[in-house]
Formats: C-alpha cells, sequence, structure tokens
C-alpha cells in the first residue's frame, strides 16, 4: 500500500470505524456528565489531547522487558504528571479557569482513558513509530471531534440558543442531566453507526477501484 | 431481625440513589465491558470494591502529607501511585494464596486496576475532605454500586444486543439508552 493510502486507512479509523466516543463506545464519563456545551467539549478535549498524544508518544520507549502491570502503573503515572502543567495552565486564566473548574474531575479523570490504559499495549506499541504517531493523532481527533459536536448539540438543544440567538422554539433542560447525556450519546452513536454503514459502501467500492 | 431489614434497606437504598455510575456515569465503559459477560460481575465487582477501599485508604494518609498547594498539584499522581501499589500487592497476594487461580483472576484484576470509576472514587473522597470512614464507605458504595449497575445492565445485554434490534442501535447505542432510562428513574427517585 502506498503512504496515502495508509494514511487513509488510520483516518478513518480513528475518526470514523473506531472513533473512540460514537462507535467504540469508550472514555463515555467526560462526555455524558461534563460536556454541555460548546465550552466544555473545547476544553475537554485540549486536555484529552495533550496527556494522551505526550503520554503514548513517551511511554513507547518503557523497556518491554518491564512486566505488564509496572509498565501500564507507569503510563498512567507519566499521564498524571502531564496533566500537572496542563491544569495549571488551564487554571490560571481568568475565563478559561472558570469553564475548567465546570468539567470537575473529569478532566484529570482523562488520565486513565482507555487509549492509555489498554490501546496501547492492545494495538499502537505494535505498530511502528511513525505509523502509530499518526494513528494515535486520528484516534486524538476522532475523539476531540465528537466531543466538541457532542457539547454543541447538547447545549444547543438543552437551551434553543446558538450563539446568543434563541433558534429553537423549544428546548430540552433535562438533557443537561447525566441522565439525558446518556440519552444523547445513545441516539448520535447510532445515527454515526448509520452514517458509517452508508459511507462505507461507498469507500470500499472506491478502494477496490485503486 | 426489623433493624437488619431496615440497615440493609437503608443500605440498598444509599447504593441505588447514590450509585455512581447512575449518577455521574463515571465507569460506564467499563460497565458495559463487564455487562456482557455476566458470570464474571462478581468476580469483577469484588475487585473493584476491593481497589475502591485499599487504594481510598493509602490516599487518605498521602494527602495527609501532601502539605502545600504546590505538592498538592501532584495528588492525581498520588492516587495513581495509591492504586499501583494496590494492583501489585493484589497480585503478589494472589500469586501466593491462590497461584492454580492466578491465570483466571489476573484479567479481573489488570481490568478493575485502573479504570474511571476506581480514580474517579479517589477524586471524589479527596475534594470532599472527609475523614477515613466516610471515604472507606463511599468507595465500598462505588464498588456495590458498580455490582448493581452492572447486573442491571447485564439481566438484559442479550436482548440489547440481539439481531432484532436495528443494526445502528445494537449493542452499545441502545445499552446506553437502557443505562440513561435507568440514570433518569435514579434520579427521579432522588427529587
Amino acid at each position: 500500500m502506498n503512504e496515502k493510502l495508509v494514511l487513509r486507512e488510520a483516518e478513518r479509523e480513528g475518526i470514523l470505524t473506531k472513533n473512540a466516543l460514537f462507535s467504540s463506545g469508550v472514555i463515555i464519563a467526560p462526555a455524558v456528565a461534563a460536556c454541555k456545551d460548546f465550552y466544555s467539549g473545547v476544553i475537554l478535549a485540549s486536555v484529552f489531547t495533550v496527556v494522551t498524544f505526550i503520554t503514548v508518544i513517551l511511554c513507547r520507549f518503557v523497556p518491554r522487558k518491564i512486566v505488564y502491570t509496572v509498565r501500564i502503573i507507569l503510563y498512567t503515572l507519566v499521564a498524571s504528571l502531564v496533566y500537572v502543567p496542563v491544569h495549571l495552565f488551564f487554571a490560571s486564566g481568568e475565563i478559561l479557569s472558570e469553564m475548567y473548574a465546570a468539567v470537575g474531575i473529569y478532566a484529570p479523570l482523562l488520565i486513565t482513558n482507555s487509549l492509555i490504559t489498554l490501546r496501547t499495549e492492545s494495538k499502537f506499541y505494535r505498530l511502528s513509530l511513525p505509523y502509530m504517531a499518526s494513528l494515535v493523532s486520528f484516534y486524538i481527533i476522532g475523539y476531540d471531534l465528537s466531543l466538541i459536536v457532542f457539547g454543541t448539540l447538547r447545549g444547543f438543544l438543552t437551551s434553543g440558543i446558538i450563539l446568543g440567538v434563541k433558534v429553537l422554539p423549544f428546548s430540552i433542560p433535562a438533557l443537561s442531566n447525566t441522565y439525558g447525556g446518556f440519552i444523547l450519546l445513545a441516539i448520535i452513536s447510532a445515527a454515526f453507526r448509520w452514517f458509517i454503514e452508508i459511507i462505507s459502501g461507498a469507500y470500499s467500492s472506491r478502494r477496490d477501484s485503486i | 431481625m426489623a433493624a437488619f431489614l431496615e440497615i440493609l434497606l437503608s443500605a440498598l437504598t444509599a447504593v441505588t440513589l447514590e450509585n455512581v455510575i447512575l449518577t455521574s456515569a463515571i465507569g460506564t465503559s467499563t460497565l458495559i465491558e463487564c455487562a456482557k459477560k455476566p458470570h464474571q460481575l462478581l468476580s469483577f465487582g469484588a475487585f473493584i470494591t476491593e481497589f475502591s477501599v485499599l487504594s481510598s485508604l493509602l490516599a487518605f494518609f498521602a494527602e495527609k502529607l501532601l502539605k502545600n498547594e504546590t505538592a498538592r498539584l501532584f495528588l492525581p499522581s498520588i492516587y495513581v501511585l495509591s492504586l499501583g501499589l494496590v494492583y501489585v500487592l493484589t497480585l503478589l497476594v494472589i500469586w501466593f494464596g491462590a497461584r492454580k487461580y492466578f491465570r483466571k483472576l489476573k484479567k479481573y484484576v489488570h481490568l478493575s486496576a485502573f479504570n474511571c470509576a476506581v480514580l474517579g472514587c479517589l477524586f471524589n473522597n479527596g475534594l470532599s475532605g472527609a475523614e477515613l470512614p466516610q471515604r472507606l464507605l463511599y468507595a465500598a458504595e462505588v464498588g456495590i454500586g458498580f455490582i448493581l449497575a452492572a447486573y442491571i445492565l447485564a439481566i438484559n445485554y442479550e436482548k440489547l444486543s440481539s439481531d432484532k434490534v436495528p443494526a445502528a442501535f445494537r449493542g452499545f447505542p441502545l445499552s446506553v439508552l437502557y443505562i440513561g432510562i435507568i440514570s433518569m428513574i435514579v434520579y427521579s427517585l432522588k427529587i
């Protein structure tokens, strides 16, 4: 396969077919409980991006001779240390700190996300470094986009307002609750799967022709 | 007997209404994974409870050592180390105490060690600033609440993943919808 096609495969896997939130259903808690609007989506996505990318790349160099148990503890420890400057950055800005405080413990909880604790060992570290880096990036982009779309849609449906303008004639305030988050996630996830099914057919036939 | 039943009922009410998964979504992905294999529920839940309680105990004393604000920045690392220590000790105890079950049990230990339910319990305990007995009680509630939520999902998981369900909703989306409805019931019972 040529390099462009390999990258396209990684992009498709990370963003679409194995999208962490909508397809695989992992790292659900921050989305359901804390991602209530566009801003909280951006804050969570930023924390997730920095913590996950740096941790996965750094921990790639942890010797495989170390037993699995200790390796996993090291990965999570590295993630918790990477989280410290991220926390300081968000907690220091006046506007940022308010939005950051609103996501509560869900930001530090991202240090045990399954891309770090499970996918590193089961997938990422079995690949070459350049391909792994691009695949991890696409997984992160996929999750970030999902969080932001989910948060924006949730905020919009909760208030009926977008960019300060009342657009919807109704609002569903219950969606801001945890149960509302679960229900909305289920609906978006089903719609996403349906969309993937449709484009998968088109993609396969196009790939066969290359 | 009446007093015992009353205590049992209060405990069940607390575990249901304060259920960390149904009220704050922490540990949902682990819960869905766990519900796929209902025969593992008790072992898995027992390890989650053990990890929550023992790491809360260690974290409580470790937090006492962190006097200034700068040191408290490293609380997530302290929690990870507490969890890591319980993780290693648990594997050692199984290795020396029940070696023939080690292969079977280690997978539950691995999955129970680093997940949001256990770490979320440590963060919530740290934020509450509660004393040790309350923290341990909360940690036990998290573990038992996890078993309860996993059981509620497991009894219907097969139907939620059935071929009769439209493909887009099958499995994960319908499980999340189901958890959402249960969560809504718990929410309405609380108010």
